[in-house]
């Protein structure tokens, strides 16, 4: 008997109401997320892995509510979150809390760093006094590897590295028990990378967190992530475990990204490779068919659905 | 560009507002002279003659008159361009935190208001009420509602796509504290450049309601009226014209090199440090 | 072809002079790519401007940038003009930036042409397509007068490439040019760059932060660190047996980094502390202080180059003691 999931996903997509060619013109959409549904259990480290343009920054934001949903559902321990009540949503969201990419720009330069980490305490049910918010501020920012006197500062005189922890602690505060990070390492330089994911994983064990990590370094998802979803173009190509998707990808966009990134041995010089131009999508049918060298004549009609192709894992694709 | 060129503007212009300013305030307390003391005369009496910069045709100071035109003039811009600033900036943030049809509404307000120019308002507003600093406070005031509202709903617009606004709302919080607590911090610097320009603008426009009639009614002197008096004496005692003339470019030489210095200034500020 | 030495940057002036970048030196043959690894604070920006003489006012440039035999760092600007675009060509890191959104991609391209070898637009023109379909643009004569943004990033940066060879340069410098691309673009640029240096016999700079980046396509690496190079040599060498503290701490720190993949969950050794800044950097090795190795001499003077039997050189006192 399996647990409610922590984030279950139904569907989810958004949509963009593209200009009309002219007033009788069909209208046409952008679809930046299109029909993604998985479930996220407790503990789970879950990456969502895919290029830029592939929808992965919206539904992040889609699962923090941060951006109306154009379908499908969200829940969060069971309950939809698209039907409750403004009051009620706002009380929700001290259990699902987000770190952003920028951090240059995900802090407010204007203020505190105590202000900034303390923002998310107007979340909580009864309200705390001064002495005790500044207490949270100290605690969670030393459990970031910073300190409490640290609280004074501007973000400004902090480095990359370290305002991302500031972030961490911000998103820390009000005890969540999922954290969604949108490419939290990306902006940082590769000695630092290293400390902040060591930050995620030990603060998952410490604080029994779980974790959904956006990224499209498929090494950074590799080293931490205990699942993955591949995302092509608004869609899950790919899930399954980390193991079973590094060990043998199913997808063939699955296969391109791991050879682009991981074939990358660094004792090994560049291969030549041939990928076809990314620009041209196909409106009807697999929207990887122009690029695909398994396509075949279904491919051009119907858009494949993700279906699992062995246990725990699924993919989306005729050819399988 | 060295660190003296790149605070020249600032320091100029910084040191002909507060002179200016200083002189304002001075002639709350006291003038070479009272300004509107009529003395036969000395009328048209030429500089350092009577008095520091001579007299006009009714044989009053000159220099005292400036001095409380001063005052006039820059209380006037500054009201004025604080009330349009609390408007417009009120009407500009709150239409980029709500975008959709309040916005349109907001946006087309203001363009409707860039319609009429100030002095036209003037015109018409001294028509319903009469002549005086109220009248230029409302008309010089209205007409700065739209450039306010337009400047921080653009500014606004930018502050609200970084990502710590979305945090902001992970937060919680709704629109109106967001822009309250990070959205006009964040335009501050951006609405204090503007409002000295504007201060520049409002001292021009100001003189110029005055040399029409529609600003401030005499005896109070004012730099405006100054200038129209002079009209009949040109040719016999320029000092007349030249000096309230001077005076209002000075003042908004003054204010405008405010106004760029401090662009200049926050402008590197501003690029984020890595 | 290319020989710098002691190329330094400097930013202030005395007594408050700090240095961005110092004892730079290293040679470059036609036909040959050096890769320049550095995080940020390295000074690796301003390394690639320094050579081109594009520093911004108050950084100052001293010591030796020779392209065959002549001197640059004392060129007038006007002489400068001359070489940029003709002799040496750069790509950047932001193709939307780097690309004038005003004007056409065929004309940028053809600009360098017109101005340094004196093409006639027809002529220039002819060659911009030339160089288009060099560099793997599709349907280039359509695209010949399209404008930057109707062309996606991948293809931007190419356009880039292109306007950077327009004129056949000696000197390739590439600053970043795959960082704000997606994975897969990344691979085809690098590709195309290391095709045409081997075809038109340049010498490439490949300046990044991406280890991977240069791993895979230069011949020779410099690392640098706090404005200073630690450790140059063989790429397939020195990113196997990396020698210097920093560079094996650097390496070791990668996710999917050297030694194959490391069991999931496991932490990741890290370099503690962070890059100091100029002006607050150690006064003998500027990695002290982060250092697992560093004993007290580290901090008495900037180390020489040491070399170990047959393997590259760093600038490490005790890279004989070194596990």
């Amino acid at each position: 008997m399996s647990p409610v999931p922590l984030l279950s996903a139904e569907n989810l997509a958004r949509y963009h109401p593209l200009p009309r060619r002219h007033p009788f013109a069909a209208r046409s959409f952008f679809m930046a997320v299109d029909g993604v549904s998985f479930t996220l259990q407790r503990g789970d480290f879950f990456g969502i892995v895919g290029e830029s343009g592939c929808g992965k920054s919206t539904l992040a934001r889609l699962l923090m509510l941060l951006e109306p949903a154009t379908a499908g559902r969200v829940s969060f321990e069971g309950e939809d979150l698209f039907s409750l009540p403004a009051r009620q949503l706002r009380l929700r969201r001290r259990h699902f809390q987000m770190v952003f990419q920028d951090p240059y720009g995900s802090l407010d330069p204007r203020l505190s760093v105590g202000r900034i980490v303390a923002e998310p305490l107007r979340l909580e049910v009864n309200g705390s006094s001064r002495e005790e918010r500044k207490e949270r501020v100290a605690a969670v920012l030393e459990a970031v590897g910073l300190q409490a006197s640290d609280a004074r500062k501007y973000p400004h005189e902090f480095s990359g590295g370290q305002r991302q922890r500031i972030a961490i602690a911000r998103a820390l505060i009000t005890r969540p028990s999922l954290i969604v990070a949108d490419e939290p390492v990306s902006a940082l330089d590769v000695s630092v990378q290293a400390q902040v994911l060591n930050l995620l994983l030990d603060l998952q064990e410490e604080h029994g967190l779980t974790h959904l990590l956006i990224s499209h370094d498929l090494a950074v998802v590799e080293q931490v992530c205990n699942r993955i979803a591949v995302m092509y173009l608004g869609r899950f190509v790919e899930t399954g475990s980390t193991e079973d998707i590094f060990r043998e990808p199913a997808h063939p966009y699955s296969r391109l990204l791991l050879e682009a990134l991981l074939g990358r041995d660094l004792t090994r010089r560049r291969r030549h490779r041939k990928t076809a131009d990314p620009s041209a999508t196909p409106s009807r049918g697999c929207a990887f068919r122009p690029r695909c060298p398994l396509a075949i004549e279904r491919c051009a009609r119907e858009a494949p659905r993700l279906k699992a192709i062995a246990p725990g894992r699924a993919a989306a694709c005729h050819v399988l | 560009m060295s660190a003296l060129t790149r605070y020249a503007t600032l320091f100029v212009g910084g040191a002909i507002t507060f002179t200016l300013l200083a002189m304002a305030l001075l002639s709350r307390v006291w003038t070479p002279a009272p300004p509107t003391q009529i003395r036969i005369s000395q009328r048209l009496a030429p500089p350092l003659e009577a008095g520091l910069l001579g007299a006009d045709h009714f044989g009053r100071d000159i220099a005292s008159m400036l001095m409380v035109g001063a005052w006039n003039s820059l209380s006037i811009a500054f009201v004025a361009v604080l009330l349009g600033m609390a408007a417009g900036v009120l009407l500009g943030t709150l239409a980029a935190a709500w975008r959709g049809w309040a916005e349109e509404v907001v946006m087309r307000l203001a363009d409707v208001t860039f319609a009429f120019p100030a002095v036209l308002s003037a015109i018409m507003i001294a028509a319903l009420i009469g002549p005086g600093v109220t009248t230029a406070v409302i008309a010089i005031g209205v007409f700065n509602i739209p450039v306010f509202a337009r400047i921080a709903r653009g500014a606004a617009l930018q502050v609200w796509k970084r990502d710590y606004i979305l945090a902001a709302r992970s937060a919680g919080k709704g629109a109106l504290l967001i822009t309250l607590h990070h959205v006009l911090p964040n335009i501050a610097g951006l609405l204090v450049v503007q409002a000295t320009i504007q201060l520049a603008l409002a001292v021009l426009t100001e003189a110029g309601l005055s040399f029409l009639g529609v600003g401030v009614p005499p005896p109070n002197p004012s730099w405006g009226r100054m200038l129209s008096d002079s009209q009949t004496y040109l040719s016999q005692a320029p000092h007349l014209a030249i000096l309230p003339g001077l005076a209002i470019a000075l003042a908004v030489l003054g204010l405008n090199m405010l106004g760029d210095g401090l662009r200049d200034v926050m402008d590197p500020k501003l690029r984020r440090k890595r | 072809m290319l020989e710098v030495k002691d190329l330094a940057v400097r930013i202030g002036a005395p007594p408050t002079e700090l240095a961005l970048l110092e004892r730079v030196s290293f040679r470059l043959e036609a036909g040959r790519t050096l890769g320049i690894v550095g995080e940020s604070g390295s000074g690796k920006s301003v390394l690639a401007l320094a050579i081109m003489g594009l520093l911004p006012a108050g950084l100052r440039a001293s010591g030796s940038v020779r392209l065959q035999g002549q001197e640059l760092l004392t060129l007038s600007e006007k002489e400068l003009c001359r070489i940029r675009g003709n002799r040496i060509g750069m790509i950047f890191q932001e193709p939307m930036t780097a690309l004038n959104p005003a004007m056409s991609v065929g004309d940028q391209i053809a600009e360098g042409l017109e101005w340094h070898q004196g093409l006639s637009r027809r002529a220039a023109r002819a060659r911009a397509l030339d160089l288009l379909q060099r560099v793997g643009i599709p349907e280039a004569k359509r695209r010949l007068d399209d404008f930057p943004h109707q062309l996606s990033g991948g293809q931007r940066q190419r356009v880039g490439i292109a306007i950077a060879l327009a004129c056949g340069p000696q000197l390739l410098i590439a600053d970043e040019p795959t960082t704000a691309l997606d994975v897969t673009v990344q691979a085809q640029i690098l590709d195309l760059l290391a095709d045409l240096v081997a075809e038109m016999d340049m010498g490439l700079i490949l300046i990044s932060h991406d280890l991977g980046v240069i791993a895979e396509t230069a011949d020779e690496t410099l690392v640098i660190y706090a404005g200073v190079p630690l450790e140059f040599g063989t790429s397939r060498v020195l990113f196997q047996k990396p020698l210097h503290p920093y560079t094996r701490g650097l390496l070791s720190s990668m996710p999917g980094g050297r030694g194959g993949r490391r069991a999931r969950g496991v932490r990741l050794p890290t370099i503690a502390g962070v890059v100091p800044e100029p002006g607050r950097r150690p006064p003998g090795c500027r990695f002290a202080g982060r250092c697992p190795y560093e004993v007290a001499a580290c901090n008495a003077a900037l180390p020489d180059w040491h070399r170990l039997e047959g393997s590259q050189p760093a600038r490490c006192i005790r890279l004989k003691e070194l596990p």
